[in-house]
């Protein structure tokens, strides 16, 4: 029999433990490209161990996001437990849980390629380490996302929810989980890339660091579509005539908006990592090869908004 | 086992006008706790001043090698004519959230970061300062055009990616010093004592070791040993754990903090480099080589 106690402890238990998977591999990744960097160049000794102590601490803050919420579910208390409370609360872990996983895993490759960097040019290893910071604040943002749209779930809890509203918080945080995959595995090929490639050539720093940031904004594009029908999912309301046919219509609309910012991000992330790689190779083509990378991702990014229109269109129906 | 998350004091002076929120209030824990981070910050800055007044001595290195990594950490990521203009602030930032993190080791005093409104006020004061130096170094037309870069469509886009750089830092922030801040209370709690009679139980138990040891021949009496190991490690386990969520936590988060404003501002100054230097090879009509 399936009780709202069942439900809730579930859900305390899946935030922290989908999100421990991802911060154990991230950070043995992350330890070990370190280690591995420092066996090559051990002249680096300094730069190495500040650049995996900040990488570190920015691969575990995902989980600790996770830890807050699940405290906050186990002691925060507030309304009485029924089973739409409950089943919201599942979206709430899952929502956090599953991008925490995602950034870990994604910032620990940034680091790995800056360590490897930093062991080729200890010297330029300053510049190195404001990229990968850049890159992982930025591959961080979908573990914020996804907390703030736990709070503000958290928010709307009241006892005169019916099942429909918690089937309608639940669409908002699967929305929210699989939009994080996506964008995080696109993420983390691009700031691998950019890293080693300022590596390779320090001279072509000055170009590989404006692109950087340009295409870590494009390939955050579904990301935001996400966030932004996610939020619209907590604040519409369910239809009072066929509340059956609406709550279906939300949870089509969360899959579809989250499943459809997947092939984008990770795709538009491929093409400009390898983009980077010949601006390090050849910094001269550096106009060239950014307009087509821009023209390509504009292109990439049109199937995200088709997914998008869709998602509206079943919202607003 | 009970533990209290939200129990807070918060005094609500502009209830009146409808908002209800916490946000509006005052927060009458950690304005206490922030003051006693402040002390004990203007404490640790009268002894500097006192060792440094006099000739060398060992006090005296401790406070010049902390102030000599931040000089080089500024040096090589402003650049040299930077390094001044700059290195109050960043300094400024790390000591303080520093102290507010490490101010939890007191008895009768939490860490001031665990609030919300502490670590947000601390983010966007970063976040802030940094635009403005941007608007300063840049000047405003090239501070908007930014937002519309690569496409005038991705304005709304740039400024949620700015927007977000407050929230992941502040967050941060936030939720590592909860999160080390919680897990010590429920292990108190397990341990049914709180802070102040734990530390009197730490001292006394230390103590009584050494005393015993001092005149008592401990070999012979092996459960009067077995049990004060016991008790040993019990503490140093407590003590280790609060040592590295009290301390070591508290310093990487504050001291990624820093990283994070240090990155953000050496990011807008290095803009203006490049633009200079581009607007002085074209004034010479050299190539630009890269």
């Amino acid at each position: 029999m399936l009780t709202p106690e069942i439900l809730h402890y579930l859900a305390v238990g899946l935030a922290v433990a989908l999100g421990s998977i991802g911060t154990g591999i991230g950070q043995g990744i992350g330890a070990y490209s370190a280690i591995d960097a420092l066996s090559r160049q051990k002249d680096g000794n300094d730069q190495v161990f500040r650049a995996m102590i900040i990488g570190l601490a920015f691969i575990e803050s995902g989980v600790i996001l996770a830890l807050v919420i699940t405290l906050i579910t186990l002691f925060g208390g507030g309304a009485t437990m029924t089973m739409p409370i409950a089943v919201a609360e599942i979206g709430i872990a899952l929502a956090v849980g599953i991008a925490a996983t995602a950034i870990s895993i994604a910032s620990s490759f940034a680091l790995k390629s800056a360590c490897q960097s930093i062991a080729r040019q200890p010297f330029f290893a300053q510049k190195i380490l404001t990229l990968m910071m850049l890159a992982q604040s930025i591959i961080e943002a979908p573990v914020v996302f996804a907390f703030i749209i736990a709070l503000v779930i958290r928010s709307n809890f009241s006892e005169s929810m019916t099942i429909f509203d918690g089937l309608k918080f639940l669409s908002a945080g699967i929305c929210m989980s699989l939009g994080c995959i996506g964008p995080c595995i696109g993420q983390g090929i691009f700031a691998s890339a950019s890293c080693q490639a300022a590596g390779l050539n320090k001279d072509a720093y000055n170009r590989i660091f404006p692109f950087s940031i340009i295409n870590e904004a494009v390939i955050e594009t579904p990301l935001i579509f996400c966030l932004l029908v996610s939020i619209l999912l907590i604040y519409l309301p369910i239809s009072e005539f066929k509340p059956i046919a609406s709550t279906i219509n939300f949870l089509v609309a969360g899959l579809t908006i989250g499943l459809g910012s997947f092939g984008t991000a990770i795709s538009a992330g491929f093409v400009a990592g390898k983009s980077c790689y010949q601006i390090a190779l050849e910094p001269e083509n550096y106009s060239v090869l950014f307009r087509t990378t821009i023209l390509s991702q504009a292109f990439i990014e049109s199937s995200a908004i088709y997914t998008l229109i869709i998602a509206l269109s079943l919202i607003t129906r | 086992m009970k533990i209290d998350l939200f129990n807070e004091k918060i005094l609500r002076p502009i209830e009146f006008l409808g908002l209800k929120n916490d946000f509006w209030g005052i927060h009458i824990d950690t304005l206490r706790n922030t003051w006693i981070a402040m002390f004990v910050l203007f404490t640790l800055v009268l002894i500097a001043r006192h060792f440094l007044k006099r000739d060398l001595n060992p006090i005296a290195l401790v406070f010049e090698q902390a102030v000599s990594f931040f000089d080089d950490l500024c040096r090589e990521s402003f650049g040299g004519q930077f390094k001044y203009k700059y290195f109050s602030f960043v300094s400024t930032i790390f000591f303080f959230t520093l102290s507010c993190c490490v101010v939890g080791l007191l008895p009768f005093t939490d860490e001031a970061t665990k609030d919300l409104n502490t670590a947000f006020a601390l983010g966007s004061m970063s976040f802030f300062y940094v635009q403005y130096q941007k608007i300063k170094v840049q000047g405003w037309g090239a501070y908007f055009k930014e937002f519309t870069k690569p496409f005038f469509v991705l304005l709304p886009l740039n400024i949620i990616g700015e927007i977000a750089k407050i929230a992941s830092m502040s967050f941060r922030l936030f939720g590592n010093i909860l999160g080390g801040a919680i897990i010590f209370l429920i292990m108190i709690n397990a341990l049914e004592a709180y802070k102040i009679y734990f530390m009197i139980f730490c001292s006394v138990t230390l103590v009584l070791y050494w005393l015993t040891n001092k005149f008592v021949d401990l070999k012979k009496y092996k459960f009067i040993d077995v049990t004060f190991k016991t008790l040993l490690i019990l503490v140093f386990f407590v003590a280790g754990m609060q040592m590295f969520f009290g301390i070591f936590e508290g310093f990487v988060q504050s001291f990624v903090l820093t990283m994070l404003t240090i990155t953000y501002l050496a990011v807008a100054i290095q803009e203006e480099d490049e633009h200079e230097r581009d607007s002085n090879n074209q004034k010479t009509g050299d190539k630009v080589i890269c």
